[in-house]
């Protein structure tokens, strides 16, 4: 660029001062407290871009500004109590940091922005907390600075979960930061849009309420983006069309908003102008069955690990052009099941690859567990199981694998305790009560053992679970063993466990004695497999990348671990607060706050005025919500958090509304259960059906305050979504 | 305004001694207010004033004031304990109303936040949304929502809370129509803290134009006093590019950085409550070139070329006399 020809300016005292004392100066002009001649009614970002926009590129003070802003932003992190007491309070901690992370991208300062890009997704979760709205939005500060600093295509799952959660009115301002952050994902063609903003406008679209404020909001930003990237009508109909012709994004009135307001997307696409449409596979559920019949016959030959990939790509192609992630998420997880004794590493870059698209799914979750556990790390499988059962508590495959490792390591009340949970959420699922009953037996509890499984075989038929008992039985010396034996055989004929329950009663003592020893066998999921060579390079690479983020999982574990500690009552209550309280050294932790919120009432009064750090962290006001909080406080809430209300209004229902109160909070949630839910939060659809029965008075073993606790647990943003995990 | 505050009266003493302009005039702008109320100022002094004797103790304590007290939803501006401040009712008067109001935005936050990335592509979206010019793959329709996303972030930034600063349309036509409005408004309305640099190129701005009824209107919604109120030195942090008004003054007078020329020319100003602005707001766009000159000389000779027309329009030579 030029040079301004211009007045010279003298050099700028607030410069001398920087020289001198690069933090002190910093930090006074970020806080509006610097003499600033000339500048003094400037926006710090304004007076820093005046102040050094005229030094030539080799000046030192630059390299002092980097390094001065560096140490704030990081201060600012960790130190944030004492700032939110000042005149200003939140607003004011939102400005001045706000404004800290626009000088680092603005003036182009590298140590700064590669701070920022390296700590995006922490800074997020921290920065979440302080968001009041569209204008204080701290998030929106870091969204925009991630947007400038980005490198490559690293933060595309931030954008296009970011356009989802812009659906909520009270977040509707980071659209803006979402879709520019992908418009300014380098790597395009040069000018170009991105197909990526199409895609991002898409998820935001599909998850509006079908109104016509809705409607009128879709159809601006539809014309606002065409309006920064004008194009003729074809270019915009080729990126439009798979979107607009997949079923189930389709279903979503906003296709036909779309339609409807432009023309251009009424007319098919003429040859040339079209984007090349990927094409879904035919009959890919078949296609999957067929290589499953394949691999149980053959192995995992290279041939059908060809035709797999081939496949996979094709929905991956899909999902890129659409935005639906469906075919490729249930591709993946199924292929990677298929493939887990085999192909562990395979696997696990599958259910990392279908993590990445569809974040919260529970059968993604328990498969990456698995092929952890094959490749020889129950230590990862485990912490992943952690986070896993925090973010889809509904899913019962993840209690049981988390259980069997606590048996293992001598960890039975904890098993107990997330198996009891699975049980109540599945009262007929087979291999919950018999893991159960043994866990029991292990404890020493044998009568109740048989009861459990008695009462459930009253109300089940289940194979495994009457052999189990059984063998329960025998163990126990009981006589009624045999009466089960004949049961059995009434049931499922004469087969291998029919005859090993045989065995077990006729061997007498040595057979009790067997029958105990084989109640006591680790139940493993599988543990170190050796897969097909070709597989030991993506399984290293995916190790690589679990490791990497394996502090964090670790760090939630922790806590998790406190949350079910806990529930099991005063005898652990010690370690619990031990492990949430260590968690609580970074005091922005909202999961932490969330757990020990839920389990101290005490600690719910000691919080009082002291929450202004999680001011836009709807779970954690829940979760610290006074038991004595008025009918204020929950309206406040439901004002603040129009798109959390139905968290509120369950919160509120456990904690026992009552009279008006109560009957407007059971029509507000029962309006909330029957509204639609997206196919991959399987959480929601669990929520939604078990709170229709608690609201239509059904005997439901999940109690309400469960349902909450999960919920608020659940809610927690631990800033694990749209983590890069494609190994 | 003379503080009873031990501390602050002291410093602005030696302030008012000092051998640099700036700290003289900050100095200045205090002892030459006259429009805070007693209210207000017992409340400024005991509540929030300088813990200690520096300057720099004065630049904490008033910025803790304007955050507390002005940079927010209600700022204290509006309220009844600044109605000493508060515009003629007959500005805000039915016929009142209808004038028109202009503002110059800082655009540097807008194009950093949005798809929009350039000002040229800005003032072609705005020509389109005019029907000044046509363009085949964008409507009218797209221009303006592409102009409410610029809004938005106009709108939703953090310092937008503060009291805003605007100016009479009417007064300033011939500045407006010019080709270099941007310059000549820079100048008119003291904004020296826009500057063009090597770095970051010429300084974007747009220019908003609403009118006093619409201010007003808003201002009914939040229930304030008054809707409009003449600047004093509590509403903003102490500048030197800033000049009180005697109380005969109806208006603010803005310190002309181009030279006070004829005393009749000083623009009048006003302060208003923040209002969302809608693209039909928008009335140009266009980009500051040139750094105005602030030199301490050029300072001092602007200061007092405006005082004097200060105590020649209010006929008041004793204003502005220490």
């Amino acid at each position: 660029m030029s040079a301004i020809p211009n007045i010279i300016p003298p050099r700028h005292p607030w410069l001398d001062r920087l020289a001198a004392e690069p933090e002190r100066a910093l930090d006074a002009l970020l806080r509006g407290v610097a003499h600033l001649p000339g500048l003094q009614r400037a926006s710090p970002g304004e007076a820093l871009m005046a102040l050094l926009g005229d030094l030539p590129p080799e000046a030192a003070e630059w390299g002092l500004l980097d390094r001065a802003l560096l140490v704030w932003l990081q201060a600012r992190r960790q130190a944030v109590d004492g700032l939110l007491g000042r005149p200003g309070g939140v607003e004011r901690f939102i400005r001045e940091t706000g404004e800290a992370f626009r000088a680092a991208w603005r003036l182009k300062l590298p140590e700064s922005c590669a701070w920022i890009r390296a700590e995006a997704f922490d800074l997020l979760r921290w920065a979440d907390g302080f968001s009041l709205d569209a204008t204080f939005d701290l998030g929106r500060a870091v969204l925009t600075a991630a947007a400038h600093v980005q490198q490559g295509g690293e933060y595309r799952f931030l954008w296009l979960r970011i356009c989802e959660e812009a659906a909520a009115p009270r977040l509707r301002h980071r659209l803006d930061a979402a879709l520019l952050g992908l418009a300014r994902t380098p790597g395009a063609q040069a000018g170009a849009p991105s197909h990526d903003l199409i895609v991002g406008l898409a998820r935001w679209g599909a998850r509006l309420p079908s109104d016509d404020n809705a409607k009128s909001e879709m159809v601006r930003e539809w014309r606002a983006l065409k309006a920064a990237f004008p194009r003729q009508p074809g270019f915009w109909r080729g990126q439009w069309e798979a979107v607009l012709a997949d079923e189930r994004i389709g279903a979503h009135p906003f296709t036909h908003w779309l339609r409807e307001a432009d023309p251009a997307l009424q007319a098919p696409s003429k040859t040339g102008q079209v984007r090349r449409t990927p094409q879904l596979p035919k009959d890919i559920s078949g296609s999957i069955k067929e290589m499953d019949r394949e691999c149980r016959a053959q192995g995992l030959t290279a041939p059908l690990w060809q035709k797999m990939a081939a496949l996979l790509s094709q929905v991956e192609d899909y999902a890129d052009a659409t935005g639906e992630s469906y075919y490729l998420v249930t591709s993946c997880t199924n292929i990677a099941k298929i493939i887990l004794n085999q192909a562990p590493g395979q696997a696990l870059t599958l259910t990392r690859r279908a993590l990445l698209w569809t974040p919260s799914d529970g059968h993604a979750w328990s498969t990456r567990a698995t092929a952890l556990d094959r490749l020889g790390r129950p230590d990862l499988a485990e912490a992943v199981l952690w986070e896993a059962i925090r973010r889809v508590p509904s899913n019962i495959a993840l209690y049981n694998d988390l259980a069997l490792a606590w048996v293992e390591r001598g960890g039975l009340a904890e098993a107990e305790a997330l198996l009891r949970k699975a049980a109540a959420l599945d009262p007929n699922d087979g291999p919950t009560f018999v893991e159960l009953a043994r866990v029991l037996w292990l404890l020493g509890r044998a009568d109740d053992a048989l009861a459990l499984l008695r009462d459930f075989l009253r109300r089940t038929n289940d194979a495994i679970a009457l052999y189990t008992f059984g063998c329960l039985l025998v163990a126990e010396g009981r006589s009624a063993a045999a009466e089960v034996l004949e049961q059995y055989r009434r049931a499922y004929g004469n087969d291998h466990w029919a005859a090993t329950l045989q065995r077990l009663i006729a061997a007498g003592t040595a057979g009790q004695e067997e029958s105990r020893q084989h109640l006591r066998e680790p139940r493993r999921r599988g543990g170190l497999t050796q897969g097909v060579p070709w597989d030991a390079e993506s399984a290293e690479r995916a190790l690589a990348a679990e490791q990497a983020g394996f502090p964090r999982l670790e760090k939630i574990e922790r806590v998790a671990q406190a949350d079910l500690l806990f529930r099991l009552g005063d005898a652990r209550r010690a370690d619990a607060l031990r492990l949430v309280d260590t968690a609580l050294t970074d005091p922005a932790d909202a999961y932490a706050q969330v757990v020990k919120g839920l389990a101290a009432p005490e600690y719910r009064v000691e919080m009082i005025g002291r929450t202004g750090r999680f001011a836009g962290s709807l779970p954690v006001r829940l979760a610290l919500t006074p038991d004595n909080a008025g009918a204020e406080h929950w309206h406040d809430l439901l004002r603040r958090f129009p798109e959390g209300g139905h968290l509120t209004r369950l919160v509120q229902l456990a904690r026992g509304a009552v009279g008006e109160e109560s009957d407007t909070v059971h029509a507000a949630l029962a309006a909330w259960c029957s509204e639609p839910t997206h196919w991959a939060n399987g959480w929601d659809k669990h929520l939604k059906e078990t709170l229709r029965r608690h609201l239509d008075g059904d005997d439901i073993p999940v109690s309400l305050a469960t349902l909450a606790h999960d919920a608020l647990t659940q809610a927690v943003d631990v800033g694990q979504d749209a983590v890069p995990l494609a190994a | 305004m003379h503080p009873s505050h031990h501390a602050l009266s002291r410093l602005l003493d030696d302030m008012l001694v000092s051998g640099d302009v700036v700290l003289r005039a900050r100095a200045e702008n205090f002892r030459f207010e006259e429009r805070v109320s007693q209210g207000r100022q017992a409340h400024y002094e005991t509540q929030h004033g300088p813990v200690g004797a520096t300057y720099e103790d004065w630049l904490e304590s008033h910025q803790d004031y304007l955050q507390g007290l002005v940079y927010t939803e209600q700022p204290e501006t509006f309220l009844s304990v600044n109605t000493d401040a508060a515009l003629p009712a007959a500005v805000t008067s039915e016929l009142g109303e209808g004038q028109y109001l202009i503002r110059v935005e800082s655009l540097d936050y807008a194009l950093g936040e949005t798809k929009v990335g350039s000002l040229a592509d800005l003032e072609n979206i705005l020509a389109i949304y005019n029907n000044q010019r046509r363009d085949q793959n964008v409507s009218a329709g797209e221009a303006k929502a592409s102009l409410q996303e610029i809004c938005r972030s106009l709108n939703h930034n953090p310092f937008a809370i503060r009291p805003r600063f605007a100016a009479f349309a009417q007064e300033l036509m011939e500045d407006i129509d010019a080709s270099d409005w941007p310059l000549r408004l820079r100048d008119r309305l003291g904004l020296a803290h826009l500057p063009p640099t090597n770095s970051c190129g010429p300084h974007p701005v747009v220019l908003m134009r609403y009118t006093v009824g619409e201010v007003a209107a808003h201002a009914r919604k939040l229930v304030a006093n008054h809707p409009l109120a003449v600047p004093t030195v509590l509403d903003a942090e102490p500048y030197e590019i800033f000049h009180p008004s005697p109380q005969e003054q109806n208006y603010g007078r803005t310190l002309n950085l181009a030279g006070a020329g004829d005393c009749d020319r000083l623009a009048s100003e006003v302060l208003h409550l923040r209002m969302d602005y809608t693209p039909s707001h928008i009335w140009k766009v266009g980009a500051i070139t040139a750094r105005a000159d602030t030199s301490p000389e050029r300072l001092a000779k602007l200061r007092g070329d405006h005082l004097a027309c200060l105590q020649l329009l209010s006929d008041r030579d004793d204003f502005g006399m220490l």
